[in-house]
């Protein structure tokens, strides 16, 4: 042993000691695989759930257009304004209540307000979209200060159309009209962009690997079938009709005859869908096809066209209307309005004759009445998509009585059919016999929805030849010179139906229909108002609603530049004649 | 006549620790600023802030490196006094002007710059050891003539330590002390009987006194899992076999505390998964197998400079050991650097310093080798 025992001491220590620390280090690195290898999955889902977050990304609502691309509602993004109190010292508040209150126009003291509390985020001004205020915003950046892009649906038509186009609540879902039946189309798809979150879970970035697996959508536009132009003269003859006569609601629709497009859709009472607070229920009803109404004579035109269709009553035929004005149908008595003894035809309808028209519909029987009902669609809903549609109501087949429900239904009562129901049969009628299903929509997205015929009710020689001149014949001279239009030849009729409750007569349905320009049918106008006021006497629909129809009718002609017609002074349109010669 | 044949000459050892000790540092700093972009960028805007601190640290750490291999062994026994009465005034002069970080003092700021001074007392506390062992020589074994005064001035520099309070490092401080003088001669007998009252006595002191080490000691031995060594868990974990890719990690986005500190290794671990973590261990134990190897073949000749590279060797192994320990979640956290990679210019330098010591010693070895 050539070293000394001390030394060989410290050797074997020293030995020790560094086979120690090794061992150590390998217990360390037996740790560190069982942390980093054996538990990698555990340990990796751990990071990502802590790393990874993500954020909603910016999608719009789709916009409703009407046909002719004018928006009726959009989503856009507007600025908002808010600040961090808690980031400006109480010594710079007035300094910054001045700066804000000069940029975004709103009083000093309602920011100093706003500033004094105790919080992290307060409002000052929200969706700005004053040119001038958003003009300024680029020089308010400063700390404590932000702008935030908020999105907001906005209405560039106000109450035009209102009913129809509907309103959304503020996080842009549809509660009524179009936006409430078109939610699913119209709502966009937010995406989610996957973002890296860190410990103190304030500063996120997007991740470095990793693309945004979730890509938003904005929602699909809709083109409606409504013209903004129509649907504005539509609600200016509303106000005006119903400041006059003060109903209980009054509806209005125009719709193309040629393919049952939906041009207007107005009613009374009306909101304003910006304001989307203490909106009353009654006023965002489509009142077109919510509510259904017993017409009255207006009515009378399509059953006297089946009949004559049918071959069943001939247009040069006298019909018996009595001597007295009253006649017997069963047990039942049904007078006019004053005695006409012998009409013809087209007189039973020009003059509205309710004994007349009991004894046509008594000719087509029940039958082929409850067919003719189903072939124009009433007593179902029209497929037209408007939201709370209802059916209206036609007696079931097995309770139809002669005396009664046929009766009664020749002169339009016991049915009650919804506004756009009986414009869309009306049209028919005026449109070579051809009904066409309601169409609301002309687009949804890029898929096109093409005007939809259902049937032919009538045949056209009936409706053109012989129809046309009698409907023209009831603005002429009959019931509804007021819906007449210098220079071009409209057709209608009239219609006026009491509402009767348990005390007698409760008021009357007031309405009217009316075509234009009858050689070549463009709008169907119809016009009911339920319940005029009646202190000046019986509203008659040919008081009340024919001036609406013809005001509306007026307008609608001249926006569609439709030349007026020289017409014969007996009211005869030549252009039509001349047209049908040329067939 | 050789107690073991060796195939290597002690200058092959020094060479080595000199570039285990340059790889690591390397390693540490790559790291230091993949791990500490986003706190910079926080804090200082400037992503770069801890790398450019780290380089000067590196710079300092060379020049004294190259000092310190150039310095005869013989430099430190005769003045391991000076060195030891430094390190104490250090210590008190941080309890006075220290600056003040979560609750303790513990740095020294000079122009501009941090210094740790129990950075400094771990190299003191060595040097004194070794040199106090060989003067006392076979008086060590005695009590009143070699014990209390070779271990009363290492008992004062962790008190001075603890004061501060740096828990962790006083514990570290006075381990690595005993380490020495036990390598030296002392009797564990009488080390267990001073030595273990007194430490009992301090950690209850210390458990009544400082909440904070209560609460780390209790979580320790508690089921609840800190916070920190969640963290850590989630970074070496999800790092894999082959990490994240360097500068790839999450565990930096403000989730690891220290990233570039205390707990750089589970960021290393994220980034270059268990391969990384396996060379940078294996560093580690090459570093302690070197420097055991420099003082062994140095014992026949100088048992001061056995007692002084095994003191060094035994310093950075442990001080790894004792990180590593405390982010695998095997040990309560301690507030103790990963040596030469660690941020932080004062435990970068005396690491150096060490490593430049051991160079020195090799060489020394080699020369009294060659004139044998």
């Amino acid at each position: 042993m050539s070293a000394p025992p001390p030394y060989r001491g410290m050797a074997i220590r020293a030995g020790g000691l560094t086979g120690m620390v090794m061992v150590l280090f390998l217990a360390l690195l037996a740790r560190f695989y069982d942390l980093m290898v054996t538990r990698h999955a555990e340990f990796r889902a751990a990071a990502r759930g802590q790393t990874s977050t993500s954020r909603q990304t910016m999608a719009f609502r789709g916009a409703l257009r009407d046909r002719h691309g004018r928006n009726l509602a959009l989503t856009r993004a507007w600025p908002s304004v808010a600040v961090d109190p808690s980031a400006i010292v109480p010594e710079d508040r007035e300094a910054v209540a001045e700066r804000l209150s000069a940029t975004l126009g709103i009083p000093r003291r309602t920011v100093l307000e706003q500033l004094a509390k105790d919080s992290r985020f307060r409002w000052l001004s929200r969706q700005i979209t004053d040119p001038r205020v958003l003009a300024r915003l680029p020089a308010l950046a400063c700390g404590g200060v932000e702008v935030r892009e908020e999105l907001a649906r906005s209405h560039p038509a106000g109450r035009v159309g209102a009913q129809l186009v509907g309103f959304t609540d503020v996080d842009g879902q549809g509660l009524s009209g179009l936006e409430l039946v078109l939610d699913t189309v119209l709502a966009p798809r937010f995406g989610r962009q996957a973002l890296l979150r860190d410990g103190k879970a304030g500063l996120m970035r997007p991740p470095v690997d990793e693309a945004s697996p979730e890509p938003g959508r904005d929602g699909a536009d809709v083109v409606l079938a409504m013209d903004l132009t129509i649907q504005t003269f539509v609600e200016e003859a509303l106000d005006r009709v119903v400041a006059a006569w003060r109903p209980v609601s009054a509806v209005a629709v125009v719709l193309d005859p040629r393919n049952g497009d939906i041009l207007a859709l107005a009613s009374r009472p009306t909101f304003d869908p910006g304001a989307r607070r203490n909106v009353p229920a009654e006023a965002t009803r489509i009142r077109a096809v919510t509510d259904s109404f017993e017409v009255g004579s207006t009515m009378k035109p399509l059953i006297a066209a089946a009949a004559l269709d049918a071959g069943l009553v001939g247009v040069a035929e006298t019909i018996d209307c009595t001597e007295d004005g009253s006649y017997k149908v069963g047990k039942r008595t049904l007078h006019d309005h004053h005695p006409l003894g012998r009409l013809s035809f087209p007189e039973v309808i020009v003059k509205s004759s309710n004994i007349g028209m009991a004894q046509i519909g008594q000719r087509l029987g029940i039958d082929r009445t409850y067919r003719l009902f189903r072939a124009l669609g009433f007593g179902r809903t029209t497929g037209s998509g408007l939201p709370g549609e209802v059916p209206g109501k036609v007696t079931e087949r097995a309770r139809w009585t002669e005396a009664y429900t046929l009766a009664s239904v020749s002169m339009g009562h016991e049915i009650a059919v919804t506004p756009l129901q009986f414009a869309s049969a009306f049209s028919a009628l005026v449109a070579d016999g051809i009904i066409h299903r309601p169409r609301a929509i002309l687009r949804i997205g890029d898929r096109e929805i093409p005007p939809a015929p259902l049937r032919q009710v009538y045949g056209k020689d009936v409706t053109r030849n012989v129809m046309a001149p009698i409907l023209a014949r009831v603005v002429t001279e009959g019931t509804g010179t007021k819906a007449m239009v210098p220079g071009h030849v409209v057709g209608g009729k009239t219609g006026t139906a009491q509402v009767l409750s348990r005390g007698g007569v409760a008021g009357y349905v007031a309405s009217f229909i009316g075509v234009a320009p009858m050689d070549e049918p463009r709008f169907t106008v119809f016009v009911l108002l339920d319940r005029p006021r009646r202190d000046q006497g019986t509203p008659y629909g040919g008081t009340c609603a024919a001036p609406c129809v013809g005001e509306i009718l007026a307008r609608c002609l001249g926006y569609a530049e439709i030349a007026p017609s020289r017409s014969t002074g007996d009211g005869r349109p030549e252009a039509r004649a001349r047209h049908a010669k040329g067939r | 006549m050789a107690m073991t044949p060796d195939a290597l000459p002690p200058l092959a050892y020094g060479r080595a620790i000199t570039w285990i000790a340059f790889s690591l540092t390397a390693i540490g700093v790559l790291m230091i600023y993949s791990a500490s972009t986003f706190w910079g960028a926080a804090k200082f805007d400037d992503p770069a802030v801890f790398l450019k601190r780290q380089l000067v640290g590196v710079a300092l750490g060379f020049a004294v490196f190259l000092l310190c291999a150039r310095l005869p062994v013989s430099f430190w026994s005769r003045r391991a006094g000076l060195v030891l009465l430094s390190a104490l005034a250090l210590l008190a002069l941080v309890l006075v002007a220290g600056s003040r970080f979560n609750g303790a003092r513990r740095w020294i700021r000079f122009l501009g710059f941090g210094f740790q001074p129990t950075e400094f007392a771990k190299l003191a506390v060595v040097v004194w050891a070794a040199a106090i062992a060989v003067r006392k020589g076979p008086a060590l074994s005695r009590f009143r003539e070699g014990f209390i005064p070779a271990v009363l001035p290492v008992v004062a520099v962790c008190g001075l330590t603890l004061l501060e309070p740096d828990f962790g490092t006083c514990l570290f401080l006075g381990g690595l002390g005993m380490l020495v003088l036990i390598l030296g001669g002392l009797r564990m007998s009488h080390l267990m009987t001073a030595g273990v009252a007194l430490v009992a006595v301090v950690t209850v002191f210390m458990l009544t006194r400082f909440e904070y080490i209560r609460d780390r000691i209790s979580f320790f031995a508690g089921e609840q899992e800190s916070y920190q060594v969640r963290q850590a868990f989630i970074a070496l974990g999800s790092g894999g076999l082959a990490g994240r890719g360097i500068g790839a990690g999450a565990g930096k986005l403000f989730f690891l505390p220290e990233v570039a500190g205390d707990f750089i290794f589970p960021s290393i671990g994220e980034e270059i998964g268990f391969l990384g973590v396996c060379l940078v261990v294996s560093l580690f134990m090459a570093f302690v197998w070197c420097g055991y190897r420099i003082a062994r073949l140095a014992l026949p000749f100088d048992r001061f400079a056995f007692l002084l590279g095994m003191g060094l060797t035994a310093w950075v192994g442990f001080q790894a050991v004792v990180n590593l320990a405390v982010v695998s979640g095997s040990a309560p956290t301690k507030g103790i650097a990963l040596p030469f990679i660690s941020y932080g210019s004062s435990s970068l330098v005396v690491c150096l310093a060490a490593s430049g010591i051991l160079l020195s010693v090799a060489r020394a070895a080699e020369a009294r080798r060659d004139a044998a």
